[in-house]
């Protein structure tokens, strides 16, 4: 199967995961890069934070990547056509892509389709032109269905790779790590500049001031002190690299895992990465979670009463943190890589099972769900 | 709803320019959201109905859609409309396709109560809990494209169903559901802290039927 795969800016390494793990499962990936020289004259005279100036250039990159895409999908003939979220390009891309190359057109929805904020050329208008929509959260399902009428829409969660985010062995922290992120507890992830998004994180984080908690992200966490100012101390940084936040997962007593709040019944890649370095984690409670994981193997948290409660329970039962967290990863290592992803997304592109509609089975409450997610 | 605002329209409050303006098959009043995502929403789904006789009004710059959707470009009749205006197109148009924006989940809008109040039919986007609050024969509700084409075709044809159906909902609204309702519930809660609390715990864990006659009694149905 040759599939075209338009790159993917995201900088959580998405772009990177998916090829190689369809890559390992027999798919001939042809992933498209697009590198656009910025303008130095721009730059030189400090023009790029001007608005207007950001617009056009913006306006020029996004012309210059749709042609390329378009370009190399046609020369490349596809068999199937395969895009994360929006991946900068336009409905008149898409619609082109999929009347020249008559492949299957294929999306994966990581982010609420109807957030106002997130799109940059016009995504939702592209739903139309794809035959299968893998959403991340099943709760976007109801409208998508109707823009989307002829797609078939099926729930779809990430995976993590299983070579990067590993237990640590003892002899792998220094010093210095020790110090850095040995805390009771732990934090990572953007703030989302002045987003909406990022209220949520840090009004959660702030009822956990009180704890030795370290907070890690870009994106302006100095935003919020201005409404959380105990949260300043517990700052510690901008974002962390991968082999950082592997220490981290490890040395952290406990790490809050606070997924976007868009996301209303799906979670984030991330619960598996931590659980991949047999990180303990408390994980903002998310419908689909309770339908994965047992309670022996994931805890949740729906308030801040339950949270505050479940933090110093398990700051003080090491035996019962450490139980949990090989329990959750020994599961995720035998089910929730990223190769285990990519088998199920071909199963369904190839033979159409997979779970869909998940968000009509969830609202009649008459299916055993948890049986049928666990088996896909 | 405004009580006094939104009442059905009496014949001779209507101009002859009120008819040809405003007597069409199907109607949307609503913004377009400029270069927001939620105005794809609405204009992907609308361009679905260019068939028929559907006129459109709203703000926010409906002509941005016409590069996604031409086929809007001669359905488009103007700015948001004044109150007083809103009243006589919930009167006089066949079928008013009522779309809340896409970011509303299990909830609903008040138009939906604003066009009942005028009488007028209308035909909505599901959403959850308007299934719990309004049966079948009171509040007309599309999941798909299609069902929404043939609900439209079915009911353009059978002028009696829709008044039916409008009459029902128009008293429900006019006795539960006017702002002064809205208001004593509100007191109700605040005084005894009766109300509906954690509904979306209810709705993703409990019994369909519980639900529904929980949110009936509370609505005073």
């Amino acid at each position: 199967m040759k599939l075209f795969l338009p790159q993917i800016t995201w900088e959580g390494g998405f772009g990177n995961y998916f090829k190689t793990s369809l890559t390992r499962n027999g798919v001939d990936v042809h992933y498209s890069e697009f590198k656009l020289q910025q303008s130095a004259w721009i730059g030189r005279m400090k023009l790029r934070h001007f608005l207007p100036v950001m617009l056009r250039e913006r306006k020029y990159y996004l012309g210059k990547l749709n042609s390329n895409v378009l370009r190399e999908c046609v020369s490349i003939k596809p068999d199937v056509f395969f895009i994360f979220n929006e991946s900068n390009l336009s409905p008149q891309t898409i619609q082109s892509i999929r009347e020249k190359c008559k492949c299957l057109m294929v999306c994966f929805i990581g982010d609420n389709p109807w957030d106002s904020t997130r799109w940059v050329a016009d995504f939702p208008h592209s739903l139309k032109y794809f035959d299968i929509i893998f959403t991340g959260d099943p709760v976007w399902n109801n409208n998508i269905r109707k823009v989307a009428p002829m797609a078939k829409i099926f729930w779809n969660f990430g995976g993590y790779d299983d070579r990067l985010f590993t237990p640590l062995q003892e002899s792998e922290p220094s010093d210095s790590d020790y110090a850095k992120y040995s805390c009771d507890l732990a934090f990572t992830g953007s703030s989302y500049g002045m987003k909406a998004e990022g209220a949520y994180r840090a009004d959660v984080l702030s009822y956990l001031s009180d704890f030795d908690l370290r907070i890690w992200g870009g994106d302006h966490w100095d935003y919020r002190f201005q409404f959380d100012p105990q949260l300043g101390k517990c700052f510690k940084g901008e974002k962390l690299p991968f082999p950082d936040l592997r220490k981290l997962y490890n040395l952290a007593k406990i790490f809050i895992n606070l997924p976007a709040p868009q996301i209303c019944w799906g979670f984030q890649p991330r619960v598996f990465e931590i659980a991949g370095c047999e990180g303990f984690q408390i994980a903002d409670n998310r419908l689909l979670l309770r339908y994965l994981f047992d309670e022996d193997e994931l805890v949740v948290f729906d308030s801040m009463g339950d949270l505050r409660d479940k933090v110093n329970y398990y700051l003080d039962h090491d035996s019962e943190r450490k139980i949990i967290s090989e329990k959750l990863y020994n599961r995720v290592k035998c089910n929730y890589t990223w190769n285990h992803w990519a088998k199920r997304l071909l199963k369904t592109i190839i033979s159409g099972e997979g779970i869909l509609d998940l968000d009509l089975l969830l609202q009649d409450g008459k299916h055993d769900l948890s049986d049928t997610l666990r088996r896909l | 709803m405004r009580s006094l605002l939104f009442t059905p329209v009496e014949e001779r409050e209507l101009s002859s320019e009120d008819h040809a303006r405003f007597d069409c098959q199907l109607a949307f009043t609503g913004s377009s959201y400029g270069v927001k995502a939620e105005g794809a929403y609405r204009s992907d789904i609308l361009s679905h109905l260019t068939k028929y006789d559907l006129r459109i009004w709203g703000g926010d710059n409906w002509a941005y859609r016409y590069k996604f959707n031409p086929q809007l470009k001669n359905m488009i009749k103007g700015e948001r409309l004044s109150y007083s205006e809103l009243r006589k197109l919930y009167s006089l148009a066949s079928v008013f396709v009522n779309l809340p924006a896409p970011q509303i989940t299990y909830g609903f809008q008040p138009r939906v109560f604003e066009i009942a109040g005028c009488k007028g039919f209308q035909i909505v986007d599901t959403r959850q809990l308007l299934r719990y609050l309004f049966d079948d024969n009171e509040l007309i509700v599309f999941d798909t494209i299609n069902e929404l084409k043939d609900q439209i075709d079915y009911f353009l044809y059978h002028e009696s169903d829709r008044g039916q159906i409008a009459g029902k909902f128009h008293l429900k609204a006019s006795s539960n559901f006017t702002w002064i309702h809205w208001a004593q519930r509100m007191i109700t809660f605040i005084e005894n802290a009766s109300g509906v609390e954690n509904l979306d715990v209810l709705v993703l864990t409990g019994d369909t039927y519980e639900i529904s006659e929980s949110l009936k009694s509370y609505c005073g149905l």
